[in-house]
């Protein structure tokens, strides 16, 4: 009998809302990362304001871990419309910023190919915006289109054995449980499950949901996971993939 | 203004205000005061929600009954083995 391959290591945290008022807390829980994970995700929402100071107290926290950093931004890196220099504090600080486009990370088990976007609100079947009326009905609801065609493009091309989608909105209900379903669509998006679930990925990540739950699935099998700090209450999760698919 | 009609006033307040955006601070309002729960990041979070609401609404007594995350995040607890769909 074959022994199992070594599954790819993904350690993943989200909504970190880091500001100048709780800078030095995370980088002491982050010291183990290289013994314990070969990666790390971070699901948006890095500030709390969207400020690059706070950008700056994010990258103090999550660079130079000794393993790769993979993020996307969160509506909150975007309130103060400086998500282009904030990019930049992170890409300087050698972070990486995912927003439509994809990443291979090679590991020990192989390579890891992430997907990412930020995602927008649209909501879920039979309870989702609809593009019809208003130009400001039609802004919203093809912003949340196009948020998912950017996770589309995302994981075209991406040549990896294990595959990951990494969004800040929810690409599926399950992980919203808690939140209060009036407020759902403004927390997640179906066509990103459905961008998910074409790529054929192997997971997918997010976090903008405090209220939600930990665990969810694509209607494809996809295994969800919400790792919004708030929800997970520690400084990341870490999840074994094994290439291939087979446990 | 009937108390619900404060509360989601306040609850905007807190979200629209640029020393707060908090979003997960829930306020009540019943029996002539005002409760604001919910977890916030660092005691000066704690600080502003509160003067969001005492500046939004100075008329009625606060009762604080926010708590503060944890000023270290905890080390990670163990590994979750993930197992893909058949593609």
């Amino acid at each position: 009998m074959s022994a199992s391959p070594d599954p790819v290591r993904i350690a993943a945290v989200g909504d970190v809302h880091m500001g100048p008022d709780i800078r030095g807390r995370y980088r002491p829980a982050l010291a183990a990362l290289p013994e314990e994970a070969d990666l790390l995700l971070v699901a948006g929402d890095l500030t709390q304001h969207g400020l690059v100071e706070e950008a700056e107290v994010f990258a103090e926290e999550f660079s130079d871990l000794g393993v790769p950093v993979i993020t996307v931004l969160g509506n909150h890196d975007y309130h103060a419309d400086l998500e282009l220099k904030i990019r930049k504090v992170l890409s300087d600080a050698g972070i990486t910023v995912l927003e439509g486009e994809g990443v291979v990370v090679p590991t020990p088990a192989g390579d890891v190919g992430v997907a990412g976007a930020k995602g927008f609100c649209l909501g879920f079947s039979g309870r989702r915006a609809s593009y019809f009326g208003e130009p400001e009905m039609k802004a919203f609801t093809g912003h949340g289109q196009h948020s998912a065609e950017l996770l589309r493009k995302a994981f075209q091309g991406l040549d990896a054995p294990v595959r990951v989608g990494l969004t800040h909105f929810s690409p599926v209900v399950d992980t919203l449980s808690g939140e209060p379903p009036e407020i759902w669509a403004f927390l997640g998006n179906y066509l990103l499950g459905d961008a998910i679930d074409e790529a054929g990925a192997d997971l997918a990540i997010h976090g903008h949901a405090h209220a939600g739950v930990e665990k969810g699935i694509t209607p494809g099998g996809v295994p969800v996971r919400n790792v919004a700090q708030p929800v997970i209450r520690t400084a990341y999760r870490v999840y074994d993939v094994v290439p291939g698919g087979t446990p | 203004m009937n108390d619900v009609q404060l509360a989601r006033r306040l609850e905007r307040a807190l979200i629209d205000d640029e020393r707060t955006h908090e979003m997960g601070v829930r306020i009540v309002v019943a029996g002539g005061r005002i409760v604001a729960s919910g977890e916030v990041a660092s005691e000066e979070r704690r600080q502003a929600v509160l003067a969001v609401i005492c500046e939004a609404d100075p008329g009625l007594p606060v009762s604080d009954q926010l708590t503060l995350a944890s000023p270290d995040a905890p080390p990670p607890s163990g590994h979750e083995r993930i197992i893909p769909p058949e593609h």
